[in-house]
């Protein structure tokens, strides 16, 4: 028999889902949590040095392994911190589960004036897609999974959990016999089985594909999040479509893919916009509300049909220029139209390698253009440098204007970009977050200098956690080398694509996280 | 040139008074940004991380008492900002955060109202501007908002169409067009019951052991003076809470120490052994122990004197409360005992003479222990060192946890706007925003941050944005390796486990050096004046990184920690493990400490 507080409870319950990944910093209120998962050897910890970019690494982590992970954050002060990044990964539909401690349940609301002690339920209300305050320590095994299966549902996104400080270090005695019956065994708190679209709406959907001529496919983001990429490669090859990603998307597809056709919203490739407005029908797939919302004011309406496809049927035809809607998890979703297909069609073949052809020729364009950009020239570089496994996050203005083209993802899932926010920063937390996924592969953030200027801190996570990442910074000058090497790690001044490799390499060799100067390239 | 809607805010702003501006020249709000950066006397700085702008305004903001603007125009800047939102609010320092709405829901799905619903639980007030000729009325309520009774935060929510608009007024009436549109700005205080003070007064005169508590609300109401002066003239004990640190001066003879248990015993004492206490402009909130047991006597006759009614008697039971402004409330009181009202009660000197003793032997010890001849440097040594080497009238930013203490107790003139602790929240990395906030409005004020390591980078990347607006002070990062009050409640409750809490040794000063910026490590405790002196001449930002003492922890921790944790239950099976603490005779002073605060013992 064992006494377990709420924090074992918890971390028991997390461990069961499956749940690996517990970012945080520490608090005194959330030191039953903290003290459990240090304990279990199933899971692991990784500590930042501010709870936002904490959030940002679990983001990194979730996003790119489509696995819950975790972001701890203390009473009010950690929480506040919290958010920003918590926001990110609302923005995205990534599925984060946020935890955090509250002054004891009989301070808490309204507040009295209790150190730290703050609504920050109520603050979580705007980023999050559901929260709760745990107040008894009784129910802890059923809302942990209950946020678990929240995060993970429909579009996705993170959750928020109160726990107050009295539920976390209560305690009680459990048998082993009592903690089967207080946790649910794994596999029963959620479905993660396959659901498919309506039959007749499918069979319409069908119907209107066949007599398409210039289709067009976009990829939302819960095509990612699913994982559906093969699936959707193999309808765009079958319904013979050009794909296009939006923002967050990019590596849907892979540069090599004959109906890769670039990235709606991206300045440089008119492409998907001019296919947007001459497609007489498009199929967003797996898209958001925001996403369909965008795409609703670009798509012509008088000549398009547009088709959604969501895995949250509640979000279906929320604008009312949705022709059709069909709700499914997008790995069905593109294997039933996919296998609905009947016959070839020449026209939308021709379409499709016409949109193909202008997006490589834009590509080239671009490509021509950074010979006289400082930036540009410095991405092409590193383009050229990186392999195919690289999973490489972008992140800036500039970062992403010729990253996304110049670094072009030649594996699925490799390519990382937050739109939602409209902001920067995310780049090195949500790399060490990748990293963690992935701790095989190289993991690279390219940053525009703004944009790493606002997490640089954690350079010193990245050393003391032994999370080696490559840090590029292209854009405004500054001695980055000097900062990097000021944080313990090494830092490099590239002027050539020689002196590229050779720090690359020296990553590779074992130097830890590097940070390449690129501000300076070619000049 | 056509006047826009960005104009037209930039001129209301202006001319209610706001000097400080965070934001960019890009994006939605952008050129309301340019515009404020081109009129005289605006600071108007871009951070080199979003997040520490709302930390900024609140440091603007509370030195020079008047709101301080961040401009969010995306949804990340308006995530960044609650950081710094959350702890202005906690302290209730009146923000101005002006967010952009726009009409469709593109990106960022944040439809209708939910920008004002997700800043809400920061905000005292929340205004929207849907058309360019409303701006200047809801930025004037804003400020009469922000100012009124209980300080806070306010958020404006501006319509990106009414921005974008071309305000049809001739360039000679806008002014005019402006300041009718704000209106009266002045905030009319409210005066406290001549009949209620007459009674408060009473009752502190007959009381036998009075004692006269300062809250932020004086601080915020710039009542210190009247404070002081108060006190001495009724001749009663007196201290202040975490907010209202300063508000009674170091050299007055009634001070008892503070603020709050920072003043350690003598502050326990009294609070424990009181039987009238009248608090000026103090909720009595967590910091204070809410003004309850264990700490506080529970038969206490309260006296309150509060400008919000809604704070009256919110954690105790109040007999006497006096509705008003402090400084109105503050300057009536002692018209009227300077007219006669009240003598003083020579028994309060014999309680005065107890309490200043209790305080005498407390010091006495804290002091003797705080040498430079431990084996790691002590941290009371070093606050107190640096204390000594600062040039006379610098202001203290104090960010960190036990490093709070630490300073709170070696580093205070007890002199008004003297130091500032973010206590509402205790939000760690709020230092050098703050600083820079705070030196914006006073640059040529030394200025030093008490940081420990484990707040230090939160923000560190301002150190680069000090270093380019010019601007000097230095920071001393207490360097112990460690989330020292974290690992201290792990070493007690956790059988020492202290995952998560142990950060290593890091050299704080190469990251310094590494943005620019002066960066020395001290490990010897005779270096420590001659490092912080060389970091006072400098120039700009100037990291002073000193390695202290992981197993030392300052006494008064316990008092809060009893606060923080009271109710909840410890397992103490779960605190057996392998103690990793060093032991050594401070732990005898902790004992003794906990002790006399807990037992009301007087153990020397």
């Amino acid at each position: 028999m064992k006494f377990l507080n709420g924090g074992d409870l918890v971390a028991l319950t997390l461990a069961q889902e499956g749940v690996e990944l517990f970012v945080g910093i520490v608090g005194g209120q959330l030191l039953p949590f903290f003290d459990a998962v240090g304990r279990d050897p199933r899971l692991r910890l990784v500590v930042p040095r501010s709870e936002a970019a904490g959030a940002m690494m679990t983001d990194g982590y979730s996003r790119s392994s489509r696995r819950v992970s975790v972001n701890m954050s203390t009473v009010g002060a950690g929480v506040i911190y919290a958010a920003a990044g918590t926001g990110y990964s609302w923005g995205d539909h990534v599925p984060i589960l946020s935890i955090s401690p509250q002054v004891q349940s009989w301070k808490m609301y309204p507040a009295q004036e209790s150190l730290q002690g703050c609504y920050q339920g109520d603050m979580m209300e705007g980023i999050t897609r559901w929260r709760c305050i745990v107040y008894n320590w009784k129910r802890i095994p059923q809302l942990i999974s209950r946020a678990v299966r929240e995060a993970l549902s429909g579009e996705m996104g993170p959750v928020h959990v109160d726990v107050p400080v009295d539920v976390f270090y209560e305690f009680h005695p459990v048998t082993e016999k009592g903690l089967k019956r207080l946790l649910p065994p794994p596999g029963t708190t959620r479905f993660s089985g396959s659901y498919f679209p309506e039959a007749s709406t499918l069979r319409e959907a069908l119907s209107i594909m066949e007599r398409s001529e210039r289709p067009l496919i976009v990829a939302g983001a819960c095509v990612m999040r699913h994982g559906a990429w093969d699936a959707l490669a193999k309808l765009a090859d079958r319904f013979e479509a050009p794909v296009i990603s939006t923002r967050g998307t990019i590596s849907v597809a892979v540069q090599e893919d004959p109906f890769y056709a670039g990235i709606m919203g991206h300045a440089a490739l008119p492409v998907a916009e001019r296919a947007l407005r001459q497609a007489d029908l498009v199929l967003a797939l797996g898209t958001t509300l925001e996403e369909t919302a965008e795409l609703v004011d670009r798509v012509d309406g008088d000549r398009a049909l547009l088709v959604q496809g969501s895995p949250e049927p509640e979000r279906l035809g929320v604008f009312s220029e949705v022709k059709l809607g069909l709700a499914a998890d997008a790995v069905s979703l593109c294997r039933s139209l996919a296998e609905g297909i009947v016959g070839e069609s020449s026209i939308r073949r021709s379409w499709t390698r016409a949109c193909r052809e202008e997006y490589l020729r834009s590509c080239e364009v671009l490509a021509s253009d950074a010979e006289g950009d400082s930036v540009g020239r410095a991405v092409v570089a590193l383009g050229r440098a990186l392999s195919p496994k690289d999973r490489l996050v972008l992140d800036g203005r500039s970062s992403f204007y010729w990253g996304s083209v110049l670094c072009p993802p030649r594996a699925h899932n490799s390519r990382f970009f937050s739109a939602g926010l409209e902001g920067c920063g995310y780049g090195l937390p949500m790399a060490l977050g990748v990293k963690l996924a992935f701790p095989q592969d190289r993991v690279v953030a390219l940053c525009d200098t703004e944009a790493l200027f606002q997490h640089l801190r954690e350079l010193e996570t990245s050393r003391r956690e032994s999370i080696p990442v490559v840090v590029a910074v292209v854009g405004e000058p500054h001695d980055w080398r000097s900062v990097a090497e000021g944080f313990g790690v090494s830092g490099y001044s590239i002027a050539t694509e020689g002196e590229l490799l050779d720090a690359l390499r020296a990553h590779g060799e074992g130097a830890g996280t590097v940070v390449l100067d690129l501000t300076g390239f070619g000049s | 040139m056509e006047l826009k809607g960005y104009g037209l805010l930039a001129e209301a702003l202006y001319r209610a008074g706001v000097r400080f501006v965070v934001g960019r020249d890009s994006d939605g709000l952008g050129p309301c940004f340019s515009d404020m950066k081109r009129r005289e006397g605006v600071i108007a700085l871009t951070p080199k991380g979003d997040i520490s702008g709302a930390f900024m305004a609140y440091g603007n903001t509370y030195y020079r008492h008047y709101p301080a603007v961040v401009l969010a125009s995306t949804p990340a800047d308006m995530v960044n900002s609650l950081a710094g939102m959350g702890t202005a609010w906690g302290d209730k320092i009146p923000i101005f955060i002006i967010t952009l709405k726009k009409e469709r829901v593109t990106g960022f799905a944040l439809p209708g109202d939910a920008q004002r619903v997700f800043l809400r639980p920061f905000c005292k007030w929340s205004g929207e501007i849907r058309k360019a000729v409303d701006i200047p009325r809801v930025v004037g309520q804003g400020f009469r908002e922000a100012g009124r009774g209980c300080h806070g935060p306010i958020h404006l929510d501006v319509d990106e169409d009414a921005l974008r608009e071309t305000v049809g007024l001739p360039a000679e009436r806008v002014g005019e067009f402006v300041d009718r549109g704000l209106g009266d700005l002045e905030f009319r205080v409210v005066e406290g019951d001549e009949r209620l003070i007459e009674k408060a007064l009473k009752l502190l005169r007959a009381a036998e052991r009075p004692l006269l508590l300062a809250g932020g609300g004086v601080v915020h109401a710039q009542a210190w003076e009247e404070m002081d002066a108060l006190v001495r003239a009724l001749e009663i004990p007196a201290t202040t809470s975490m907010a209202g640190e300063g508000c009674v001066y170091g050299d007055n003879p009634f001070f008892i120490g503070g603020p709050s248990y920072v003043g350690g015993e003598s502050f326990h004492r009294a609070v424990r052994r009181a039987d009238v206490v009248m608090a000026v402009g103090a909720s009595l909130g967590g910091l204070e122990g809410f003004g309850r047991p264990p700490f506080w006597n529970p038969d206490i006759r309260f006296i309150q004197v509060e400008v919000d009614p809604a704070r009256v008697a919110l954690n105790v039971p109040v007999e006497v409360a006096i509705l008003g402004d402090a400084k109105a409330v503050l300057a009536k009181m002692l018209e009227m005992v300077k007219a006669g009202a009240y003598k003083p009660n020579p028994l309060h000197k014999v309680w005065l003479e107890h309490l200043l003793w209790v305080r005498k032997r407390w010091r006495e010890r804290v002091e003797k222990e705080a040498h430079g001849r431990w084996p790691v440097i002590h941290q009371g040594f070093l606050a107190r060192t640096v204390k000594e080497n600062c040039p006379e009238g610098t202001f203290f930013v104090i960010d960190g946890g036990n490093t709070a203490l630490w300073a709170g107790m070696f580093c205070m003139d007890h002199r008004p706007k003297s130091a500032l602790f973010p206590a509402g929240m205790g939000t760690l990395g709020s230092g050098i925003p703050l600083a820079i906030g705070i030196k914006a409005a006073d640059p040529e004020r030394p200025l030093v941050v008490m940081q420990g390591d484990g707040s230090f980078l939160y923000n560190v990347q301002e150190l680069v944005t000090a270093r380019e607006m010019g601007l000097s002070f230095v920071i001393v990062v207490f360097n112990d390796g460690t989330w020292n009050m974290i690992k201290g409640a792990q070493d007690l409750f956790f059988g020492a486990r202290r995952f998560g809490s142990m950060l290593g040794d890091i050299d704080y000063a190469s990251i310094a050096r590494g943005l620019g910026c002066y960066g020395r490590r001290v490990t010897r405790a005779e270096d420590v004046a001659p490092a912080f002196r060389e970091a006072l001449e400098a120039g700009g930002p100037a990291v002073v990184d000193v390695v202290v003492d992981p197993d030392n922890f300052p006494e008064n921790l316990i008092s809060f920690a009893v606060v923080e944790f009271e109710g909840v239950p410890i397992n103490p099976l779960r605190a057996v493990g392998i103690p990793k603490m060093k032991i050594d005779r401070r732990l005898i002073s902790r004992a003794k400490y906990a002790l006399n605060v807990l037992l009301d013992l007087d153990l020397r």
